[in-house]
C-alpha cells in the first residue's frame, strides 16, 4: 500500500482539530471514540493485515493500558501515569503473551490469545482492589507539560495529536524494511525463514509494537470516560476491533480508521432508533464480507479507480 | 494536484463525518417544548426484561397524566445501554449533550451508573436511578444531582441478617456470585447476623454465570449448616434454586436470600423448587395497600396480564417522583437547584409503602423490607409477606452531597 501524501493526512488532522468549533459535545465525544478505537484497530491491523496474525486477544492490552492508567492516575495525575506506565505495562504483557502465542499459528494462535485476554478479564472481574465488576471510576485526567487535559479543548487536541502520532508511527513501521519483512511473513512464512529471516523474532516484535499501541489506546479510553471496567478486557472488545479492521479493509491503516468510524457511527446512531441495531450491523457486515471483501477501502479503490 | 488515496480518504471521511453529524449541529433546542426524560436502560440482551419492566411502569404513570405536566408534554427518550459501560456512558453523553434532557433516569448496571456518575455530576444533570444498586453512589460517590428510587445493595440484605438469625437458623452458609454486588450483599447481611448470635459456617463465591453448583451444594451439605443465605439473580437464580432442590437439600437446609432470588422474572422457571424460599425485598405484588392494588390492576390491564415486579415498582416510583416534582415547580425545568430541592422533599404513597428520599444521601428510605415466603397461592407461585422491617435507610458512610 502506498500512503503517498502526508499532506492529505495533515489536512485530515487539521479538520479533526477544528471539528469542535462546528459541532456539539456529543458528536465530539463520538469523534473521540472513533480516534481512540481507530488507533486500537490500526494496531490490530498491524498484526492481522500486515503480519498475518489474527489475534483474538488484543483486548488484553487495551484493558491493561486502561487499568494501569486508572490506578496510576488516581495517585499521580501526570504524563508518566497517562502514557508511560500504560505503554510499558502493555509492552511487557505483549512480550510475555507473544512469546507463547507466536509459537503456534492459525486457530491455535486465536485460541491462545483469546485465553490470555480472558484471564485478564477474569482477574479484573473478581479482584476487589480493581473494583471488581464495577470497575474503577472517578479517574482524573492528567496534567501534561503544564496543560490540564481536564479542559475539553485541550483534551481534544491531545487526542488528535495522539491519533496523528500513532498513525504516523504505525505508517513508518509498515513502510520500513521491517514492515516489508512482516508482509513477507504474512504471505509466505516458510520462504522468509528459508531466506534467513528470524521469523519468530519479527513476529514477536510486531506483537509487542501492536500491544503497546493498543495499551496507549486503552489508557486514553480510560481518560476519555474517567472510568474503566472489566469489559475493556472482554473478548467482545477484541471482536469489535476485528470487525472494524475487516469492515474498513484488512491490511490498510486508513481502512482500520475508517472501519472504526463506520462501526462507531453505525452502533451509536442505529441503536438510538431501534433495539434491533445488531441485526443491521450484522447485515452490513455480512454484505461487506460477501460483496466487498476489501472493506470500505476496497470499495473506494474499485469505484474511484484509486490505485494501491 | 493528483488525487491520491490519502487525500481522497481525508476528503471522503470529512464529508462522511459532516453528513453524519449534520443533524446534531443544526439542531436547536426550544425551551418551551416538551419536558424530556432520558432513559438509559438495557433493551437488548438477557437484561432486556428488566429494562422493559421499568419502562412499562414509567409509561403507565405518565399515561395517567396524559403525558402532560403543568401544560408541557412529557417526552421519554429511550436509549439501549446494552449492559455495557462503554455504550451506557456514550448514551448518557448523547442524552445530556445532544437531546438536552431535563431529567435522566436509569441504569440497571452498577458499572454504568459509576461510569456515568462524574458526567452527570459535572454537568449538573438530575439523575433518578431506577435500578443500579451500587452502595458507593449513596456513600463516597454520592451527588447532590443523583437520586435513587430503587435500592442500595445494602438495603434488602442488612435487615435480613438479624431476622434469619432469630427465625431461621444460627448456623448459616453464605453463597453469592464472585463480584462486587455479591460480596457487598453478604457483608451487609453479616452486619446484623453476627450481633444477633449468628455464626457463618462458611462462605463461598462461585463465578457469575456458573451452571453447575454441585461442588458448592456438596460443601453446604457437609458443612452442617442449618440455613443458606444467598444472592443470585437471572439464570443463576434459576440454576441455583433448581439444583438446590434436586440435590435434596431442601429437606434439611432452609434456603433464604436477597429478594432477587425469587422475583417474578425467574419464579416461573424455578417452579416448585422455589417453594418455601424466604427472601427479603422492598416489594411484592401481593402487598395489600390501595396504591399497590391500583398499580397491579392497571399494570396487568395495560400489559397483557403481566404481573408487576420489584423493577416495575422502581419504574413507577421514578416516574411518580418526576411527575410530582415537575408539578411542584410548575413545569419550570430551568432552575435545576430548585428542582433538586423539590425532589428531595417529594413524598408519596408508592406501591411499596410511603416513599421518601433520605436527605442525607438522596437514596430512597425503604418503607419496609418485607420478609417473603414463596407459596402456591392465588393460582400460582407468589411471594407472601410473613414479616416486615420498617424504615431501612442506607448508612451513607462518607456521603456529604458535594454541590
Amino acid at each position: 500500500m502506498r500512503l503517498a501524501r502526508p499532506g492529505g493526512f495533515v489536512a485530515l488532522l487539521a479538520l479533526l482539530a477544528v471539528f469542535p468549533l462546528f459541532a456539539g459535545n456529543y458528536p465530539v465525544k463520538l469523534l473521540h471514540e472513533i480516534l481512540i478505537w481507530g488507533v486500537f484497530a490500526m494496531s490490530l491491523d498491524l498484526l492481522m493485515g500486515y503480519t498475518g496474525l489474527v489475534s483474538f486477544g488484543h483486548s488484553a492490552f487495551f484493558g491493561l493500558g486502561g487499568y494501569v492508567a486508572a490506578l496510576a492516575l488516581l495517585r499521580w495525575p501526570g504524563a508518566t501515569a497517562a502514557l508511560l506506565l500504560p505503554a510499558v505495562a502493555a509492552a511487557l504483557a505483549a512480550l510475555v503473551i507473544g512469546f507463547f502465542s507466536i509459537r503456534v499459528s492459525g486457530v491455535y494462535f486465536i485460541m491462545l490469545t483469546l485465553a490470555f485476554s480472558q484471564m485478564f478479564y477474569a482477574v479484573a472481574f473478581q479482584a476487589e482492589w480493581l473494583g471488581s465488576n464495577d470497575g474503577i471510576s472517578g479517574v482524573p485526567r492528567p496534567v501534561v507539560v503544564g496543560l490540564s487535559l481536564a479542559a475539553p479543548r485541550v483534551f481534544h487536541l491531545f487526542l488528535v495529536g495522539f491519533f496523528g502520532l500513532a498513525g504516523l508511527a504505525l505508517w513508518r513501521v509498515v513502510r520500513s524494511p521491517f514492515g516489508h519483512v512482516l508482509r513477507g511473513i504474512a504471505e509466505n512464512e516458510g520462504r522468509m525463514a528459508a531466506v534467513g529471516y528470524p521469523v519468530a523474532r519479527y513476529k514477536l516484535l510486531a506483537f509487542v509494537i501492536a500491544g503497546t499501541v493498543a495499551g496507549l489506546a486503552g489508557s486514553l479510553f480510560t481518560q476519555l470516560n474517567g472510568y474503566v471496567s472489566p469489559d475493556a478486557f472482554f473478548w467482545t472488545t477484541s471482536g469489535e476491533a476485528l470487525l472494524m479492521v475487516i469492515l474498513g479493509g484488512t491490511g490498510t491503516l486508513g481502512g482500520a480508521f475508517l472501519g472504526a468510524a463506520a462501526f462507531t457511527l453505525l452502533q451509536s446512531l442505529v441503536s438510538s432508533y431501534t433495539e434491533r441495531w445488531m441485526l443491521i450491523l450484522g447485515l452490513t457486515f455480512v454484505l461487506f464480507v460477501l460483496f466487498a471483501p476489501g472493506g470500505i477501502v476496497g470499495v473506494l479503490r474499485g469505484r474511484i479507480g484509486l490505485r494501491a | 494536484m493528483p488525487l491520491t488515496r490519502r487525500s481522497f480518504l481525508a476528503g471522503t471521511s470529512a464529508v462522511a463525518a459532516g453528513v453524519a453529524m449534520g443533524p446534531w449541529v443544526l439542531r436547536s433546542h426550544a425551551q418551551a417544548g416538551p419536558i424530556k426524560i432520558g432513559v438509559v436502560l438495557p433493551y437488548s440482551g438477557v437484561y432486556a426484561v428488566l429494562g422493559e419492566s421499568i419502562t412499562q411502569a414509567m409509561e403507565l404513570v405518565f399515561a395517567r397524566e396524559n403525558w402532560t405536566v403543568a401544560g408541557r408534554k412529557i417526552e421519554m427518550i429511550k436509549e439501549d445501554d446494552q449492559m455495557t459501560p462503554k455504550t451506557g456512558i456514550e448514551k448518557t453523553e448523547k442524552l445530556i449533550e445532544s437531546d438536552k434532557v431535563d431529567i435522566l433516569t436509569g441504569p440497571v448496571h452498577s458499572g454504568i451508573l459509576l461510569g456515568m456518575r462524574d458526567k452527570v455530576h459535572n454537568t449538573r444533570t438530575i439523575l433518578i436511578v431506577s435500578n443500579a444498586g451500587a452502595d458507593d453512589v449513596s456513600r463516597g460517590k454520592c451527588s447532590k444531582w443523583i437520586f435513587r428510587a430503587s435500592f442500595s445493595n445494602w438495603q434488602p440484605n442488612q435487615p435480613m441478617g438479624g431476622w434469619v438469625a432469630r427465625n431461621v437458623a444460627k448456623d448459616v452458609f453464605l453463597v453469592a456470585p464472585n463480584y462486587a454486588a455479591g460480596k457487598d450483599m453478604m457483608t451487609a447481611f453479616k452486619e446484623t447476623f453476627l450481633p444477633a448470635g449468628g455464626k457463618v459456617v462458611a462462605e463461598d463465591y462461585p463465578k457469575l454465570g456458573e451452571t453447575d453448583y454441585a461442588p458448592y451444594l456438596t460443601k453446604i451439605r457437609n458443612s452442617g449448616a442449618k440455613g443458606v443465605y444467598c444472592f443470585f439473580s437471572g439464570t443463576d437464580a434459576v440454576n441455583f434454586v433448581k439444583q438446590f432442590d434436586e440435590f435434596g437439600l431442601k429437606q434439611s437446609v432452609r434456603l433464604t436470600g436477597a429478594g432477587f432470588l425469587v422475583e417474578p422474572d425467574v419464579l416461573p422457571a424455578q417452579g416448585k423448587a422455589a417453594l418455601g424460599i424466604i427472601s427479603g425485598h422492598f416489594y411484592t405484588p401481593l402487598l395489600e395497600n390501595p396504591t399497590n392494588q391500583k398499580f397491579v390492576k392497571e399494570f396487568r390491564a395495560k400489559f397483557n396480564n403481566k404481573m408487576p415486579d420489584g423493577f416495575a415498582c422502581q419504574g413507577h416510583d421514578t416516574a411518580e417522583t418526576i411527575v410530582r416534582a415537575l408539578k411542584a415547580v410548575n413545569g419550570n425545568t430551568q432552575d435545576k437547584a430548585r428542582l433538586v430541592e423539590v425532589i428531595e422533599k417529594t413524598e408519596f404513597d408508592s406501591p411499596r409503602g410511603r416513599f421518601r428520599f433520605d436527605p442525607k444521601t438522596h437514596n430512597v428510605i425503604q418503607p419496609y423490607i418485607y420478609v417473603r415466603e414463596v407459596r402456591d397461592v392465588h393460582g400460582g407461585l407468589n411471594n407472601v409477606v410473613i414479616d416486615k422491617i420498617a424504615d431501612v435507610r442506607d448508612p451513607g458512610t462518607g456521603c456529604t452531597l458535594p454541590a
